[in-house]
C-alpha cells in the first residue's frame, strides 16, 4: 500500500499499545485503559478517523474520562438491562464518539444482542447521544480486520507522532531505573 | 428478543447498518478466526492421560524445560524439508573486517523471502547483551519477497536504527546482534592460518554471533501475524522469526570465512567436518519475555499443550524393539552432548557436566523398565520422582519418539486470543469460575507483604521491561499488568462480600479497578494457560519462565548471568542453508563438540 509523505503505515497492535499507554497516563486503570485501546483500534480498523478523534482529547482529561471510560460503562449497564427486559435504551451523558464505544458494541453483538442507532456511514469520530440495545445482532465480515493486519492502517503522520509523544509518558526513564536497581 | 422501544426505533431494524463484528486480535500468535482451537480437541481426546497443570505449570518445572521435537526451530526446519524449501546467499558485499551488506533468500516453492542484513564493527567496550544497546554489529530484516533498489535504500536507513526506525508490512521480522567477543577473532585467525579451531579453546561456546531480539507481528510497522493469508508459508507462530534466526546463524559462518580469506589469502581454509554445523546462533534474553508469559494464557496453553499431547501419546504407546532402541540412542546421545560441555556455573540450573550423572541415572532407569508393559510411562513416572531437571529431560527425550503429523501440529499452535467478559454474568458464576481456574492462588501467599515487592515498568530506552522495588518508585499509572495473580486474588475478596445473584457489571460499577481481573478470568479458559507464580513477589525468579519460553523456541545451553537474564544457543548442529534437501534429517540437536574429550 502506498502512502504519501504525510502518511505512515501503522499496525493495529501499535494503535492499541499506544492508546493504552495514553489512557494509563491519563489515570485510567489497566482494565479501563485496555478497553480504550480496543475501542479506538477497532473503530480505526472498521470505521476510520478514530485515532485522530482520540488524539483530539489527549489534552482534555475530563473529556477523555467521560467519553472513553464512562461511555462504555453506560453501554455495558444497558446490556445487563436488555438481557432482563429484552431491550434497553442508552442515553450518554455527553455525545460520545464511536471511537470510544466500537469494540464494546461489537462485543455485545458478539453475544447475540443487536445494537441499534449507529448512523449509516459513521466514522470513529461520529458522536452518538443514544443507542438502543436489543434485537438480533448482525455480525459482519472480517475484511477490514484482515486488510489492516496485512497492509497496515494509513494514518496521518502528525496524528501518529502526537500519539507517540503522549504515550512516551508511560515509560520510565532508564536513568531512574538504573539509579534504583543498579 | 423484543424490538427496541426508543432510539433507532422499530423501523430502523430492517436496514440497520452492519456493525463490524469484533474479530480483531492483539496477541503475537493470534489469528483472525472464530474461537477455533483444535488443540483443545486433541487434549480432550487424551483427558486423563495428560500431566496435570498443578505439576506442569509449577515454576520449577517450567524452569527445567528443554527443547523438544516441537520447539519452533525444529518444526521450522522439518517444514522446510517437507515442503522442499531452498535457501541460499544471493549477495554479499563485505570488506576485510566483515562490514557491509548481505542478502539471503529462501524459496518455499510458493513464495520467496529475503533476509537483508547490514554488518559493521563496534568497539569491544560498546558490546552489550542488553536489549537497550543503541549500536549493533549486525542488523537485519526478513522481507516477504525479493528486495528491489527502492526497498533496499529504505532498509539501509531504517534497519540499523532498530527500535527508532520505521518499517512497513513488507517486513516480517527485525533482528540484531553482535559478534562473540571471545571467539569471532579467534575463529578468523585459525581459519586464516589454515587450521580448524581447537576444541579446548572453543570450550562449549556454541555460537559465532549473538542475537538479542526478533521483533515481528506489527512492531514498528511490520506486518501483523493476523495479516498472513491462510496459505502463507509462515502462518505458524514464530516461523518468520526462526527463518530469520536460521539465516542469521548462516551469516556468522559466512562472515568468519570471508574475514579469514581476506586475512589468510590462499592459506585460509573453511570450516570442515563437524565444525560446519557445530556453531549455532547465540541469544541473550532479559526480562522482556516475562510479561509475555503472564499476559497470553492461551498462547502459553498451546506451547505447553502441544508438548503434553505428544508426551501422552508416547507414554501410552506400545513399545517396539525399534522404539526401545531409539530411546536408548537418544539417551546416549544426550549424555555424549552434555559430557562434551563445560562445568561453568549455571546456577540455578544444572550445567552440562552436572547433567551427565542425571543422564546416567536415566539410562540405568531405562534399562530397568524397558521390558515392562508400558516402559515409556514407567520411565516418566520414575523421572518425575527425581525432580524437575530429570523429569523434563526425560520428557524431551521421550518426545523424540513421537511421530506427529506436522501439518496438524503446526495448526495446534494457532490460537485465538480474543475473549470478552459477559457483563450479565452473575457474581455466583464468576466466583465459581474463579475457584475452578485459579484455586491455586491460595498457595502463593498473596496476603503477605512480600507478595507485592515489585512493580513491572517499561524503560524509555528501547522499551525494555524492568522490575523495580515498589518502595523505591511509585509508578503513577505506569506499571505493567503482569500482576494478575494479585489482581485475581483481590477480585475474589471483593466478590466474597457481594450478592451471588448480582450482575458482575454491577460489581465493576463499584470497583472498576477489577475489570482487568475479570477479563483475564474470562480469557484464561485453558488447562495450561497460567504459570503458578507471582512475578511481583520478592522471591520471584524470572529465569524459570524465561527458560520455558526459550526451550519452546528451541534454545539450549542455558547460562544465567543474573536472576534476570541469560545466554542461550539455538540451531546448534542444525543443517546449513546449502544442506537443505530431502535427505536432511531432524536429528541434528544435541551435537557433540568436535573432537572433544568426553567425560567417561
Amino acid at each position: 500500500m502506498k502512502v504519501t509523505d504525510h502518511e505512515v503505515l501503522v499496525a493495529p497492535r501499535e494503535v492499541h499499545d499506544l492508546v493504552f499507554r495514553c489512557a494509563r497516563v491519563a489515570g485510567l486503570d489497566v482494565g479501563a485503559a485496555d478497553r480504550v485501546g480496543r475501542n479506538v483500534t477497532f473503530a480505526e480498523v472498521h470505521l476510520g478517523e478514530a485515532v485522530n478523534c482520540f488524539v483530539s482529547v489527549l489534552n482534555d482529561s475530563v473529556r477523555l474520562l467521560t467519553e472513553y471510560d464512562l461511555g462504555p460503562d453506560v453501554l455495558v449497564s444497558a446490556e445487563v438491562e436488555a438481557k432482563n427486559a429484552g431491550s434497553a435504551s442508552v442515553v450518554f451523558g455527553v455525545p460520545t464518539p464511536l471511537a470510544a464505544l466500537a469494540s464494546v458494541i461489537a462485543d455485545i453483538e458478539g453475544r447475540g444482542i443487536g445494537v441499534d442507532g449507529v448512523p449509516e456511514g459513521a466514522t470513529g469520530a461520529t458522536v452518538v447521544e443514544r443507542l438502543q440495545i436489543g434485537g438480533p445482532a448482525l455480525p459482519a465480515g472480517l475484511a477490514n480486520t484482515t486488510r489492516a493486519a496485512r497492509d497496515g492502517l494509513v494514518m496521518n503522520s502528525e496524528t501518529f507522532d502526537a500519539l507517540n509523544v503522549a504515550a512516551r509518558e508511560f515509560l520510565v526513564a532508564e536513568s531512574v531505573l538504573d539509579e534504583i536497581e543498579g | 428478543m423484543h424490538p427496541p422501544q426508543v432510539g433507532g426505533g422499530c423501523s430502523a431494524w430492517p436496514n440497520r447498518p452492519r456493525f463490524p463484528f469484533r474479530i480483531y486480535a492483539f496477541g503475537v500468535s493470534s489469528i483472525a478466526l472464530d474461537n477455533v482451537d483444535p488443540l483443545q480437541a486433541e487434549m480432550a481426546a487424551r483427558d486423563g492421560l495428560l500431566r496435570p497443570a498443578s505439576y506442569v505449570m509449577r515454576p520449577d518445572v517450567l524452569g527445567a524445560a528443554r527443547l523438544s521435537r516441537y520447539s519452533f526451530s525444529r518444526t521450522m526446519l522439518r517444514r522446510a524439508v517437507a515442503d522442499g524449501w531452498t535457501a541460499k546467499r544471493v549477495r554479499q558485499d563485505l570488506d576485510d573486517e566483515g562490514r557491509g551488506e548481505s542478502i539471503y533468500a529462501v524459496d518455499t516453492g510458493k513464495q520467496r523471502f529475503s533476509f537483508v542484513v547490514f554488518t559493521t564493527t563496534i568497539d569491544e567496550s560498546a558490546h552489550t547483551d542488553r536489549v537497550i544497546a543503541d549500536r549493533w554489529e549486525v542488523a537485519g530484516v526478513l522481507v516477504d519477497g525479493d528486495v528491489d533498489d527502492e526497498l533496499l535504500t529504505m532498509l539501509r536507513i531504517e534497519v540499523p536504527e532498530q527500535e527508532s526506525g520505521r518499517l512497513d508490512p513488507r517486513i516480517l521480522s527485525l533482528t540484531r546482534g553482535n559478534r562473540s567477543v571471545r571467539f569471532f577473532g579467534y575463529l578468523v585467525d585459525e581459519l586464516a592460518s589454515g587450521r580448524q579451531p581447537d576444541p579446548e579453546r572453543v570450550g562449549d561456546a556454541g555460537y559465532i554471533l549473538r542475537s538479542t531480539a526478533f521483533y515481528a507481528n506489527g512492531k514498528f510497522g511490520m506486518r501483523s501475524f493476523a495479516g498472513y493469508s491462510d496459505d502463507h508459508p509462515f502462518r505458524v507462530p514464530y516461523r518468520a522469526q526462526f527463518v530469520a534466526a536460521w539465516m542469521f546463524r548462516e551469516l556468522g559462518y559466512d562472515m568468519v570465512e570471508h574475514c579469514a580469506r581476506a586475512k589468510g589469502g590462499d592459506t585460509a581454509v573453511r570450516f570442515d567436518g563437524a565444525w560446519r554445523r557445530y556453531f549455532g546462533l547465540g541469544n541473550a534474553t532479559g526480562l522482556g519475555l516475562v510479561p509475555y508469559a503472564f499476559k497470553h494464557p492461551r498462547v502459553l496453553d498451546a506451547w505447553v499443550g502441544v508438548r503434553e499431547v505428544a508426551l501422552a501419546d508416547v507414554r501410552w504407546q506400545e513399545a517396539t524393539p525399534a522404539g526401545r532402541s531409539l530411546l536408548h540412542d537418544w539417551i546416549a546421545r544426550a549424555r555424549e552432548h552434555f559430557a562434551s560441555g563445560s562445568g561453568d556455573d549455571c546456577t540455578p540450573f544444572l550445567n552440562s557436566q552436572a547433567l551427565v550423572p542425571v543422564l546416567d541415572n536415566v539410562s540405568e532407569a531405562w534399562v530397568n523398565v524397558a521390558e515392562s508393559e508400558h516402559p515409556y510411562d514407567a520411565l516418566y513416572l520414575w523421572a518425575e520422582k527425581q525432580g524437575p531437571e530429570t523429569s523434563e529431560m526425560v520428557v524431551s527425550l521421550l518426545i523424540e519418539l513421537h511421530d506427529g503429523d506436522d501439518d496438524l501440529f503446526d495448526q495446534l499452535f494457532l490460537v485465538n486470543e480474543q475473549a470478552s467478559a459477559d457483563p450479565t454474568a452473575s457474581v455466583a458464576d464468576i466466583r465459581s469460575l474463579l475457584d475452578e481456574r485459579f484455586g491455586w492462588l491460595d498457595e502463593l501467599g498473596l496476603d503477605e507483604l512480600t507478595a507485592e515487592a515489585f512493580w513491572w515498568v517499561v524503560s524509555d530506552n528501547t522499551e525494555e521491561p524492568r522490575r523495580v522495588r515498589r518502595h523505591r518508585l511509585a509508578p503513577e499509572g505506569r506499571d505493567v499488568a503482569v500482576d494478575m495473580a494479585l489482581r485475581l486474588w483481590r477480585f475474589g475478596q471483593v466478590l466474597a462480600d457481594r450478592d451471588p445473584g448480582e450482575s458482575i457489571a454491577s460489581v465493576l460499577a463499584d470497583h472498576p479497578e477489577h475489570r482487568a481481573a475479570l477479563e483475564r478470568l474470562t480469557a484464561s479458559d485453558r488447562r495450561y494457560g497460567e504459570p503458578r507464580d507471582n512475578p511481583c513477589a520478592a522471591d520471584y525468579l524470572p529465569l524459570q519462565v524465561q527458560r520455558f519460553q526459550l526451550a519452546q523456541y528451541g534454545m539450549d545451553e542455558f547460562k544465567p548471568k543474573s536472576t534476570d537474564w541469560l545466554r542461550v544457543t539455538l540451531f546448534q548442529g542444525a543443517p546449513r542453508l546449502s544442506e537443505l534437501g530431502p535427505a536432511t534429517t531432524d536429528d541434528w540437536v544435541l551435537p557433540v563438540r568436535p573432537s572433544a574429550s568426553v567425560v567417561v
